[in-house]
């Protein structure tokens, strides 16, 4: 029977671990909370809330003092106005209330992160695919105007309303619909994009482009021409 | 006889290769098909419920009274509007047979954030705003109405979407292929009519056609503009300057190649009514960097000094491909008249100016007549978020709204959590009009 007690002791250990692990959990929280700031400050308090304070008084016109981190008599006065003007109760102490008010942390707060370098809204190499694509062989200002159409069309309200939106709209752009714009874009059509997106539009607001020569479409002849540029018609 | 035998085993092995090749090419193909077809559909089927939402929604509004349920309804309309515009663009139809019908869409929901937007301002529906609504519900109830008809033919007919990008698919095309297009044609002619809507949004009729007002003195005729070329690229060495296209656009123009003694090739507009450069662009590469971006924000509002623009103030720069893009705002008084902008390309090898473009300055331009701030400048300040953290440069700017009215406004700049912001509180009225994240990145600083 000795493999009997064995194992009874070996559940017995297993589950005092287990009970403390658990109880440590609860209770571990409790105690390790973040502490919170949430002193009352007063005349003849002294230190970086204080500081605070004044700061923030002073930003708003209420205090026009050094920021010292003393709270005096000017500090006292300028607490009390800031409370009359928002409404809390004027005793020239600076409680949660008055904390709040002044947007100071009062309790635990999620921290905000600023997203850095996450976005810069590049669309320039999409737009640089799409002008090399589509007007590799024309002048830059040509390239330059071809982007510019994008960004009229984005700002159409017939259009969808983004720079890929209106680049993958089906049958829009020929060198989207046979794939010739997935290729590497060129120093030169990187630069137009750059232009085009900067606000250069050379083509006086045009929402359409043809090559006369190769479109067999009778309706965008009837078009009003902005613009030749090339081989390229740009109308509205 | 033996040889022979070989050929024709190897012969059939071939085939039986290309066989399993092409079989395999073919399920390939059906498999992608498949997915796009269920991709077409899928967004057939919720632009349909969009539309439906957007009719029901507008249906409601019309007996709704409380500006809290208006603020429901109508920013579900600007929701689904948005979402049903970007499913119908992405249908494998012309744009050309689509055009109206996504205007309308697009509009529908601009309106709709507008009215949104004078709820929140406590502002009361106008009885011409209830009849654009009416009239706009009309047209989505034809429009749910056509495109739950065109659902069912879709359905009863078996008719595949994915099959309209196919366009060289004579032999096997079905009359019945191409109803999608033919309805939509049919339907695109219907939403014509619907009004002209003006209202406080980016794509509001009156937004579309504004007149330029930058535009003084006298027309020129063409010898004329070859001589504000020559004026405006004064340093240059110029060999030639040949006339190319003429611009129809808003701002009608004279359009310039001008070729210079080193080769490069600089292009401009200049305007018939008074002769303004709208833009220019020099192409030439600038490989090296020899000179500060605060040097050439220096050159650059030297260059508009010369060309007569003396009241412009620097706001932001980019930097990249060794050129520095300066923007410039108009100055009036102490105002930044953010409307009236001028940009600067200089090259930062040798400080040329390789870049212009004015044409929002030529549009927006004119002389007006600034209210008098009824704020002080510390009661604008009271109406900032204790949040965020001021830095001290304040200064009167006029920003232009969505629907490029003009409003006056303190500026604030303060940070909130290491991001810098802009924040605009209205000189007349206090109201928080404008709120701009500041993006740095290594090209400079931009806003959003």
């Amino acid at each position: 029977m000795k493999g009997g007690a064995v194992l009874k002791k070996a559940v017995l250990l297993l589950t005092t671990a287990l009970i403390i692990t658990f109880a440590f959990n609860i209770v571990y929280p409790l105690y390790m909370q973040p502490a919170v700031e949430t002193s009352t400050l007063y005349w003849g308090t002294t230190g970086d809330d204080v500081r605070e304070v004044q700061r923030r008084l002073k930003n708003w016109g209420y205090y026009d003092e050094a920021v010292d981190g003393i709270y005096g008599p000017k500090t006292f006065q300028a607490v009390k106005d800031f409370q009359a003007k928002h409404g809390i109760s004027t005793t020239g102490t600076v409680g949660p209330q008055t904390r709040a008010a002044l947007g100071m942390p009062t309790a635990a707060q999620a921290s905000y992160t600023s997203a850095r370098g996450a976005s810069s809204r590049d669309n320039v190499y999409l737009m640089a695919q799409a002008i090399y694509g589509e007007a590799r062989g024309e002048s830059y200002v040509g390239q330059v105007a071809v982007g510019a159409v994008i960004m009229n069309r984005v700002n159409h309200p017939s259009f969808p309303n983004s720079i890929a939106g209106v680049i993958f709209q089906p049958g829009a752009f020929t060198a989207v619909a046979d794939g010739q714009m997935f290729m590497q874009p060129d120093e030169s059509s990187m630069k137009a994009a750059r232009d085009a997106l900067n606000g250069w539009d050379p083509t006086g607001g045009a929402i359409y482009y043809y090559n006369p020569a190769k479109t067999t479409n009778r309706w965008i002849y009837s078009r009003p021409v902005l613009k030749v540029i090339g081989k390229h018609y740009f109308a509205k | 006889m033996n040889r022979h035998r070989a050929v024709t085993l190897l012969l059939l092995v071939a085939l039986l290769a290309t066989g399993i090749w092409g079989y395999d090419q073919y399920r390939q193909k059906t498999d992608y098909h498949i997915y796009l077809q269920n991709q077409y559909h899928r967004m057939f089927y919720e632009l349909i419920d969009h539309v439906e939402t957007i009719e029901a929604d507008l249906a409601k509004s019309m007996v709704a009274d409380s500006p809290r349920q208006n603020l429901l309804l109508f920013s579900d309309v600007w929701r689904q509007a948005f979402s049903a515009q970007e499913k119908l663009n992405q249908l494998p139809i012309s744009h050309l047979t689509l055009s109206n019908t996504s205007k309308f869409l697009t509009q529908v929901g601009d309106y709709g954030y507008s009215i949104t937007r004078k709820n929140a301002d406590g502002t009361p529906i106008s009885s011409e705003d209830w009849s654009n609504l009416e009239e706009l519900h009309n047209y989505a109830g034809y429009l749910t109405v056509e495109l739950q008809k065109m659902r069912s033919a879709i359905q009863e007919n078996n008719i595949n979407l994915a099959s309209l990008t196919s366009k060289g698919n004579y032999i096997f095309a079905r009359a019945s292929d191409n109803l999608p297009d033919r309805e939509f044609t049919r339907i695109e002619q219907e939403m014509v009519d619907y009004p002209t809507l003006i209202y406080d949004g980016p794509f509001s009729e009156h937004v579309q056609g504004i007149a330029p007002k930058g535009l003084t003195g006298q027309n020129i005729d063409y010898g004329k503009a070859e001589q504000v070329a020559r004026e405006f690229l004064k340093g240059i060495d110029i060999k030639s300057i040949k006339k190319i296209g003429d611009g129809n656009g808003d701002i009608k123009t004279f359009g310039l190649e001008v070729q210079t003694g080193d080769d490069n090739r600089i292009y401009m507009d200049i305007s018939r009514k008074g002769g303004h450069v709208v833009w220019a662009l020099n192409q030439r590469d600038v490989s090296s960097v020899n000179t500060s971006p605060s040097r050439a924000t220096e050159l650059a509002k030297e260059f508009l000094e010369q060309n007569g623009y003396k009241d412009m103030t620097p706001t932001y720069s980019m930097r990249y491909d060794n050129i520095s893009v300066i923007n410039f705002a108009y100055l009036d008084g102490d105002v930044v008249v953010y409307t009236d902008l001028i940009k600067v390309k200089v090259a930062l090898d040798n400080g040329e100016i390789v870049g212009y473009e004015a044409e929002g300055y030529l549009k927006a331009h004119h002389r007006r007549d600034l209210p008098e701030p009824k704020l002080t400048e510390d009661e604008a300040g009271e109406r900032i978020s204790m949040r965020m953290e001021s830095d001290g440069e304040t200064r009167l700017a006029l920003i232009p709204l969505e629907n490029k009215a003009e409003v006056l406004c303190y500026e604030f700049k303060g940070s909130f959590g290491g991001d810098d912001f802009l924040v605009y509180i209205n000189a007349l009225t206090g109201k928080e009009e404008r709120i701009l994240k500041l993006l740095r990145s290594e090209s400079g600083t931009f806003t959003i």
